[in-house]
């Protein structure tokens, strides 16, 4: 049985927006899923050491605050206590929703794209009324903004936003390819990689920071420690399995086809991670990994041949993604030049100075310089 | 496709150094013979020696160590 693993519950098809980069309503049958699925995958994986339950949808709160006042009860009786969901928040203001969230401590995750959303996403007012609803019922929950051509110059601008609306917690994810969007242009890479600089200067030289998740995660990861993204883990395949309404089983939400077969098809939750399709994806991944070797890549050891749905979607499994190389590589770059400038003497953020202390990370200049 | 997606502005001997010295299972596995300053009222004529030393001697630990650890054979 497996160790730990992250249930992606894609609950229902359907959806309250229609973002402009949205990679599910092409695919979307406008179907829910039925109760007796959503038990019979709890049972699966219910004997698993740790299971991580993130309700998904499309947006899973359409099916209504009853369905989960049931379902996370039932998840309990079988062990699974550490549960998510990822919602755009337009309706967590309502006073059920806060209710509701207040008692049941489920973690919760926001889709807000500050400036942009209103252009990207729509109900900017509703998601930023709940965002303060939560914060004032001191219910935690963090948000995830989309990073793409239209914003991948102005992250600072973001960060900005996140605090006036009473972020606390905030993680910024590129751009996924889909029916109706695009990669970060490569072209664009370099502004990427000046846009995550200034980002890190601004967070480092603030007082009283938010919390990114993509500096405070990847930092001690690049230096041995912890682990980052699914995205740079490159074992998704090995820990994470997403049910869609129908009962198939894909690696995660972004998966509309390569299913592993249906749940139905399966006894145990060790059988779909030993088959077919995942033992594919290993082999898939062995050889990115292979060609990120023969390509020279000095971080091939933190990206693990990338994610396996973007060199699908680039045209071939078995290969690194090129969009995918551009946008990490500009990423750690942007990340390895804050951390170069700053030393623990000159960060103003204690986030930031806690990590240097705990992982002791030195810059290039401080190895040169003994005794500091 | 080559590894054109590198910055140009990137140093990667300066990232392998900076990547060698913070491992954390690197820095934990390695002993470098050199002064703590946790002394109180030292001598400022000690405390030069012992600076002077550990510049010294860590850069050149450090330096071999990188040179002796197989790092360029683990990301090549």
């Amino acid at each position: 049985m497996s160790e730990a693993i992250k249930v992606l519950f894609r609950v229902t098809d359907r959806c309250n927006l229609n973002c402009r980069y949205c990679f599910a309503r092409e695919y979307s049958q406008g179907k829910d899923a039925p109760k007796e699925l959503v038990l019979k995958t709890a049972d699966m994986v219910k004997g698993a050491e740790h299971v991580i339950w993130i309700w998904h949808g499309a947006e899973p709160t359409v099916c209504g605050v009853d369905f989960y006042k049931q379902m996370n009860e039932e998840l309990r009786e079988r062990g699974i206590s550490d549960i998510s969901m990822q919602s755009n928040g337009v309706v967590l203001w309502h006073r059920d929703w806060l209710d509701f969230l207040k008692q049941d401590k489920m973690n919760i995750s926001i889709s807000y794209d500050g400036r942009c959303q209103d252009v990207m996403r729509g109900h900017k007012v509703d998601v930023e009324r709940s965002i303060g609803a939560l914060a004032e019922a001191h219910i935690g929950f963090g948000v995830i903004t989309v990073i793409g051509e239209h914003n991948v110059k102005d992250l600072c601008g973001l960060y900005d936003d996140m605090k006036t609306a009473g972020v606390k917690y905030w993680q910024f994810n590129t751009i996924f390819p889909s029916p109706r969007s695009s990669f970060i242009p490569t072209n664009m890479a370099r502004d990427y990689q000046h846009s995550v600089f200034e980002l890190f200067c601004k967070w480092a030289e603030d007082p009283e920071p938010i919390s990114i998740r993509n500096f405070e995660e990847f930092i001690p990861y690049m230096v041995g420690a912890g682990h980052y993204f699914c995205t740079f883990s490159g074992s998704c395949h090995e820990e994470y399995i997403s049910v869609t309404t129908d009962g198939d089983i894909a690696v995660c939400d972004r998966w509309f086809d390569h299913y592993a077969g249906n749940i139905n098809d399966f006894s145990s939750i060790d059988e779909v991670f030993s088959s077919p399709w995942r033992l594919q994806m290993a082999e898939a991944k062995r050889q990115r990994i292979e060609r990120c070797k023969q390509l020279g890549c000095p971080f091939t050891d933190l990206c693990q041949g990338g994610c396996p749905r973007n060199a699908l979607d680039s045209g071939d499994i078995n290969m690194p993604s090129k969009e995918d190389c551009y946008e990490r590589a500009s990423f750690i770059a942007g990340v390895v030049k804050g951390v170069e400038r700053y030393e623990p003497s000159n960060i103003s953020n204690p986030i930031l100075a806690s990590i240097y202390a705990r992982y002791g990370i030195r810059n290039t200049r401080m190895v040169g310089r003994i005794g500091v | 496709m080559g590894a054109d997606f590198i910055p140009e502005d990137f140093d990667i001997n300066k990232w392998r150094l900076f990547k060698k010295f913070n491992n954390r299972e690197e820095r934990n596995a390695r002993h470098i013979d050199a002064w703590f300053f946790d002394q109180p009222n030292m001598p400022k004529e000690e405390w030069e020696r012992r600076l002077q030393y550990n510049k010294e001697r860590l850069i050149k630990d450090t330096l071999e160590q990188i040179a002796n650890s197989g790092l360029f054979e683990d990301e090549e």
